[in-house]
């Protein structure tokens, strides 16, 4: 889903490298990804300026020397990696998040991206059953009830009430109000003769 | 960068080899019944744009993935081409679906089946509000800025990146089809409903892209040029 979606950048300007990059990152087990080619440093800042990837992964000796360090200050949440064609020296490496070499297997390339990605594991979320409070607040808000009368009903506040049902929407992968009813009926937490449809 | 095809080419092959071209061809308002003509040819008798096609047209063949402002488009057949998308999605591409999915179903009060097609509208009202805002509000200001008018109050980069979720949305309803339809259902002619969604599913990331990495660069190129030299 969109929330685990890792966005990458390549800046690479050798073909067989920037396609070989886009391929193998692009089919990564277990990781929903998109990737980006940028061929020159104005597209790689125009990019920037109108995406916001979590990655970028870049020829040390892409575009100008600086570019390095101006994306670094500019988008400090950008993760850099290096693409390593030959060993770097320790000077250049020191610029980056992480390296990828060329030599590197899938598993490798995999646990680099998660750790830069921060998403050690992209989709254990899902898996978590839902509580008995998920269960009962879902049946209110299929019946129709606001979060503030949900709250009142359950002696929450009404912060709780959003933060339970962003967990539900998480956990369900079910983002709207018919979604949410439509999985209530099914799995019996209302029944269909209850709800004004 | 080298480009998969070029002007001298047949249109012909272009087709054969890459059979998703044909719906970038209709689009372009260009039709079939054109010999052997060459892509130069065909474009310059239907009154297209030859490099613009063939920008949208080579952006499909590399997979969607290169941004790139050195492209040289014409914005005003790129833009006629992105309406013409949004045409096929609302007006052929989406309705089919819902036709398949009323087939497949079995419509019945006592189930679920009905919010499914619920949930579908409210999904076709969605996209249908986001293309109109395109239309309405990044068009409207493209066609300003190409007429050398720069309004302070709007920028392209604005526009970029809330763009995933129109497809993103097919995917739930994909997701809550196989998970909860109920047995009733038709399973040929469903699972033929859920074939056309994941389809569609592709083409709306794809046709997002085509505004990301083929549109929005153009504009930023510009921008740049209007605050360079007023």
């Amino acid at each position: 889903m969109q929330e685990t979606k890792i966005h990458i950048a390549i800046a690479e300007n050798a073909p067989i490298v920037s396609a070989g990059l886009t391929h193998t990152v692009g089919r990564l087990p277990g990781m929903p990804i998109r990737v980006t080619e940028v061929t020159s440093a104005e597209n790689l800042f125009d990019y920037l300026n109108t995406s916001s990837p979590d990655i970028l992964i870049i020829n040390p000796y892409f575009g100008e020397t600086s570019d390095i360090a101006r994306v670094r200050t500019s988008y400090p949440n950008l993760k850099i990696a290096a693409v390593a064609i030959a060993p770097l020296d320790r000077k250049k490496m020191e610029n980056f998040d992480d390296v990828i070499s060329i030599a590197d297997d899938t598993e490798t390339i995999c646990d680099k991206i998660k750790r830069m990605a921060a998403k050690p594991d992209s989709l254990p979320e899902s898996k978590e059953p839902l509580s008995n409070r998920e269960k009962e607040i879902i049946s209110l808000v299929v019946k129709g009830m606001t979060n503030k009368e949900i709250a009142d009903k359950l002696f929450l506040s009404v912060h709780t009430v959003i933060t339970h049902r962003r967990n539900i929407a998480r956990k369900l992968e079910i983002h709207s109000a018919t979604g949410l009813t439509i999985y209530a009926i099914v799995n019996k937490l209302v029944d269909i003769s209850e709800l004004h449809l | 960068m080298t480009r998969y095809y070029s002007p001298e080419d047949k249109m012909i092959t272009l087709i054969a080899e890459d059979y998703p071209l044909i719906q970038v061809m209709t689009r372009f308002g260009i039709r079939m019944g054109f010999g052997d003509k060459t892509v130069a040819e065909v474009c310059a008798e239907a009154g297209v744009d030859c490099n613009t096609f063939l920008a949208v047209v080579n952006f499909v063949v590399e997979g969607f993935t290169t941004f790139d402002n050195s492209r040289q488009l014409s914005i005003r057949s790129l833009m006629h081409y992105l309406k013409q998308s949004h045409i096929y999605f609302l007006e052929y591409c989406l309705p089919l679906i819902r036709r398949k999915l009323l087939d497949g179903i079995n419509l019945n009060t006592g189930d679920v089946s009905f919010l499914i097609l619920k949930f579908f509208d409210e999904y076709y009202r969605e996209v249908k509000t986001h293309m109109e805002y395109e239309e309405k509000t990044v068009f409207s200001y493209i066609e300003l800025i190409l007429n050398g008018q720069h309004p302070a109050n709007y920028k392209i980069a604005t526009y970029s990146d809330h763009h995933e979720q129109v497809a993103d949305k097919l995917r739930e309803l994909k997701n809550i089809i196989i998970k909860y339809c109920p047995a009733t259902a038709d399973a040929n002619l469903l699972n033929d409903a859920l074939y056309s969604i994941y389809r569609c599913e592709r083409e709306l990331e794809n046709h997002c892209k085509v505004e990301d990495y083929l549109l929005v660069p153009e504009i930023l190129r510009l921008e740049k040029g209007l605050t360079s030299n007023p």
